[in-house]
């Protein structure tokens, strides 16, 4: 269409056989053409009358168009609402992602999210109630912890801080 | 809910959604088909598979890439081509002239001179769509009926814009030339 702007802006006037083309290609509704082209054509209506009667026989040409009568079909939304549709098939990253983030709900839209967000920690809680992962409360090092406390508490530090 | 909803709910299986695309477009859809094809049966076959189309292809629609309306019609497009090349056939005689008989039969009751006319114009319009080729009826029956632009009707037909507009000037001229001349006879 540009291709046709430029190449047609080159002239100023519209000739009959440029008309019959735009006509044919745009059709008879001169706002729907490139400006340029419509701007020429009206010019040219202006002057020509067989330009004019083109135009009239397009204009009643789409008129019988529009008039057209629509065909009916009793039935067939039913029959394509009935027909038997496959099931779909999603994939459990498909599901999960559907589950997690909903497109409806506004609550579920955050506390199913916030929940899975909050899964690992519960996890991580669970987990360190069952499983020690190698510290052993019974231990006997853990115990010389206590010990070495109650001795530390008891270590007279002043004597060195007064020495000369 | 907008098409996007509507096609995301058909993606999860909601065929409540299904249910409500299918009011949306069907009469678009089989309004064109017929057009095409030019048949009642042919239609409401085609017209079943472009929504069986829709529930198991929904995934590969892209929004950002075309409105859903001009996606329909594209795979009804195809099938209809499909349906024509596999049937080597395009509408016959018979066909034609039954729906010219339907077109009379409505406005028999009519007996004013004026509209004997133009029932006559409008038969030959008729048959002379139908004996267009299947391109330049499909670019007709998209930019007039269908309301596309040139744009979407050359993406539904897989076309470019200055192939489309070549289709659309050859069949005005022909349905001009063909209504000019009976105008001119009577």
């Amino acid at each position: 269409m540009n291709n046709d702007e430029s190449h047609t802006a080159s002239h100023n006037t519209m000739n009959k056989q440029e008309f019959t083309t735009a006509l044919d290609t745009y059709g008879s509704d001169l706002g729907s053409w490139p400006s340029v082209l419509a701007a020429q054509a009206n010019a040219l209506l202006v002057t020509d009358s067989e330009a004019r009667q083109l135009l009239a026989q397009q204009e009643s040409v789409e008129q019988l168009l529009e008039q057209m009568p629509q065909p009916v079909f009793p039935g067939l939304q039913n029959r394509v609402l009935q027909q038997p549709l496959p099931a779909k098939s999603q994939s459990w990253a498909e599901q999960l992602v559907d589950w997690l983030i909903p497109e409806q709900g506004f609550s579920m839209q955050w506390w199913r999210p916030l929940s899975a967000a909050c899964l690992p920690m519960l996890v991580g809680i669970v987990m360190s109630n069952y499983f020690t992962f190698g510290v052993d409360v019974a231990d006997q090092g853990f115990q010389a912890w206590d010990d070495e406390l109650v001795m530390l508490s008891l270590t007279d530090t002043s004597e060195a801080a007064t020495l000369p | 809910m907008t098409d996007e909803e509507l096609m995301a709910a058909v993606c999860r299986g909601d065929q409540s959604a299904y249910q409500t695309l299918v009011s949306q477009h069907l009469k678009a859809i089989s309004h064109y088909a017929f057009r095409i094809l030019g048949s009642h049966s042919d239609t409401e076959d085609i017209a079943q598979e472009v929504f069986l189309k829709m529930w198991v292809n929904a995934a590969q629609w892209q929004p950002q890439k075309a409105k859903l309306s001009t996606w329909l019609h594209r795979i009804a497009h195809n099938l209809c081509i499909d349906f024509l090349r596999k049937h080597k056939r395009m509408t016959t005689d018979s066909e034609i002239d039954d729906e010219a008989d339907s077109e009379g039969s409505s406005t028999s009751t009519q007996e004013s001179t004026d509209q004997a006319s133009g029932d006559k114009r409008m038969q030959l319009l008729l048959a002379e769509l139908h004996r267009l080729p299947e391109a330049q009826r499909s670019a007709i029956m998209l930019c007039h009926f269908s309301g596309f632009s040139n744009q979407e009707a050359a993406d539904i037909m897989s076309l470019s814009v200055k192939a489309l507009e070549s289709q659309l000037a050859r069949a005005r001229r022909s349905l001009r030339s063909t209504l000019g001349e009976t105008a001119n006879n009577e």
